[in-house]
């Protein structure tokens, strides 16, 4: 029961990350790697300001999520500056950036070591310390976040963006400020990010720089190319395939250090696959250019 | 003083390995119009089929170096017959054909990871005797790299700049359908592009695995180096991916010079990123008409 529960927590958040990306990668059509960045920021943030600062989660998670707010809008002004290929790089750089900082900034990180004993959330006297009522508190965050999404999908502000991707020329010469528009999708994206990085911290209670490099950028971008993005039901496959593809291969009793890079082997067979024959992913509306 | 003097050497040193890289990717990149990820492929199975040979089969260095590099050949081809080529074939959009790319680094990586261990592999060599130049102390090898890297950029950047072939990379990148129209001989401009990206890769993929060893996590990094160095120096300018590359370099000692070193990648990429931010098309890039710009 405690593996289903988990599984849960995982599909959860890797369902919020992937919709996170989907706003910048999907509706913006901005190719980003950096979406580990914000959910590592996510992450120590909470971590800091919940054991380090002592707050309480009531004002730890509101902070958090405003910080990955800030977090959005300084990346928005280090690579809106550039598009297509160009931005790529700046978002990559931006994650090397940020491991870095993760990584060596042991003082208030702890570095490699990590930073330990972050405790669960309690809100109102009620202390999220089970496995069932932890899970459900990510379920719900995450459902709520699809409804927030669904709101989100068919506003003014996503078709805008959609217009952006689909011709930044002819959007700008009907009104739509391409600057303005790209940077606050990536601000909202980076606030999910966010909120899934302070879940996280709280679930596993420890925190280290490797879960947040770009590695796993990479990863959540998978998501959103097996299951397809612009729409909501693309990346929440896409993360439920590769959420369970590692336990489907738990299965078949390989090794540890064999299935490990196996698992990435077959995901980085769909992504050559995928491209070639349904760039749209499996439920996707758009197609990466 | 000295000190810096000594980062200034380290920084050139790098800045011709990194150069060469740039070169590698840009090559590729200015002639698909491909996002060349994986070059950090190319990189790490140069690295490893170094280290089969020279460490596991115990070839003397010479041949050693001469089976990466065929290795490193066949990878090339390989990525070209069966992913560019299809790819360009079907006519996939580049942010497509990156993933795809990004799909093979991935698949590379990790075969390697299961092939060799994800414990980093050294190549058992002798000490490297250190040369004074002055006040500045330099290994034999670093000597080397500076040498052949520096030269190789040299002679890649004439042939590309004097040759039809090399003409006809940047006509392929600038126009692929006049090119075609020209009739000019694509498989044969695509694989020279592919095998010239492939040698630029793989002599600074050697000369760094010689010295440092080597993981199969590391193609992402070198990617992010060359790739950075390439933008940075202005992504249509041969000479320009040298400027990026030497620009990285020292940047990267000036970072040493004052912080300690494993700032050094960090406050280096957030210093280029800093000045890219102003001249987005990169330090020797030309202006573009809003409709032609990307």
């Amino acid at each position: 029961m405690t593996y289903v529960l988990h599984l849960a927590v995982m599909l959860g958040l890797y369902g919020m990350l992937a919709m996170s990306a989907n706003i910048t990668i999907g509706y913006g059509g901005l190719l980003s790697l950096a979406t580990a960045t914000f959910y590592g920021i996510g992450a120590y943030l909470y971590a800091w300001l919940s054991v380090t600062a002592g707050w309480p989660a009531a004002t730890a998670f509101p902070a958090t999520i405003a910080g990955g707010a800030l977090a959005g809008g300084v990346f928005a002004l280090a690579t809106l500056r550039f598009r297509n290929e160009t931005f790529t790089v700046a978002t990559m750089a931006v994650q090397m950036v940020a491991f870095g900082v993760f990584y060596n900034w042991t003082a208030v990180t702890g570095g490699p070591y990590g930073f330990p004993d972050i405790v669960r959330p309690s809100l109102f006297g009620f202390v999220f310390e089970s496995q069932t009522s932890f899970c459900a508190a990510v379920l719900a965050l995450c459902l709520a976040s699809c409804v927030l999404f669904r709101f989100f999908s068919r506003s003014r502000f996503a078709l805008a963006l959609r217009t952006l991707r689909e011709d930044e020329l002819a959007a700008a010469s009907l009104g739509i400020a391409p600057n303005r528009t790209f940077a606050a999708a990536l601000v909202l994206s980076a606030m999910l990010a966010a909120t899934a990085g302070a879940l996280f911290a709280c679930y596993v209670s420890y925190v280290d720089p490797t879960g947040f490099a770009i590695g796993e950028s990479v990863f959540i971008l998978a998501m959103l190319i097996v299951g397809g993005s612009g729409n909501l039901k693309g990346p929440i496959i896409g993360a439920a395939i590769l959420v369970a593809l590692p336990e489907a291969l738990r299965f078949t009793g390989l090794p540890a250090d064999v299935a490990g890079p196996l698992r990435e082997i077959i995901y980085g067979f769909l992504l050559i696959v995928l491209m070639y024959l349904k760039p749209k992913g499996l439920a996707g509306d758009y197609a990466i250019r | 003083m000295e000190l810096l003097l000594q980062l200034v050497a380290n920084g050139l040193v790098q800045g011709a390995l990194v150069a060469c890289l740039a070169a590698g990717f840009g090559i590729v990149y200015r002639s698909f119009r491909v996002f060349h990820v994986a070059m950090g492929a190319q990189f790490v199975v140069a690295s490893y089929a170094f280290y089969a040979a020279a460490a596991i089969a115990k070839m003397p260095t010479a041949v050693a170096v001469a089976v990466a590099l065929a290795a490193s050949a066949a990878f090339a081809m390989l990525l070209e017959f069966a992913m560019y080529r299809p790819f360009a074939k079907r006519r996939c959009a580049g942010g497509a054909t990156m993933i795809a790319s990004l799909g093979v680094l991935i698949v590379t990586e990790n075969v390697l990871a299961i092939t060799f261990g994800n414990e980093v592999k050294t190549i058992p060599h002798a000490p490297y005797e250190s040369t004074a130049l002055g006040a500045v102390h330099l290994t034999s090898l670093q000597l080397w790299q500076f040498a052949v890297c520096a030269a190789l950029f040299a002679v890649a950047g004439l042939v590309v700049a004097r040759s039809r072939t090399g003409k006809a990379c940047w006509a392929l990148g600038d126009e692929p359908d006049l090119a075609r129209a020209l009739r000019l001989p694509l498989g044969r401009i695509r694989t020279a592009a592919m095998l010239l990206g492939a040698l630029l890769v793989s002599v600074p993929a050697l000369m760094v695995s010689a010295d440092t060893g080597m993981d199969p996590h590391e193609g992402m990094r070198w990617l992010l180096v060359a790739s950075m160095a390439a933008f940075f120096g202005g992504r249509d300018r041969y000479w320009g991916w040298g400027a990026g590359a030497l620009a990285l370099g020292l940047a990267q000692a000036a970072v040493v010079w004052r912080l300690p070193s494993q700032w050094a990648d960090t406050v280096a990429f957030a210093m280029l990123l800093g000045v890219l931010a102003f001249r987005p098309r990169g330090l020797f890039g030309q202006a573009r008409r809003a409709e032609e710009a990307a």
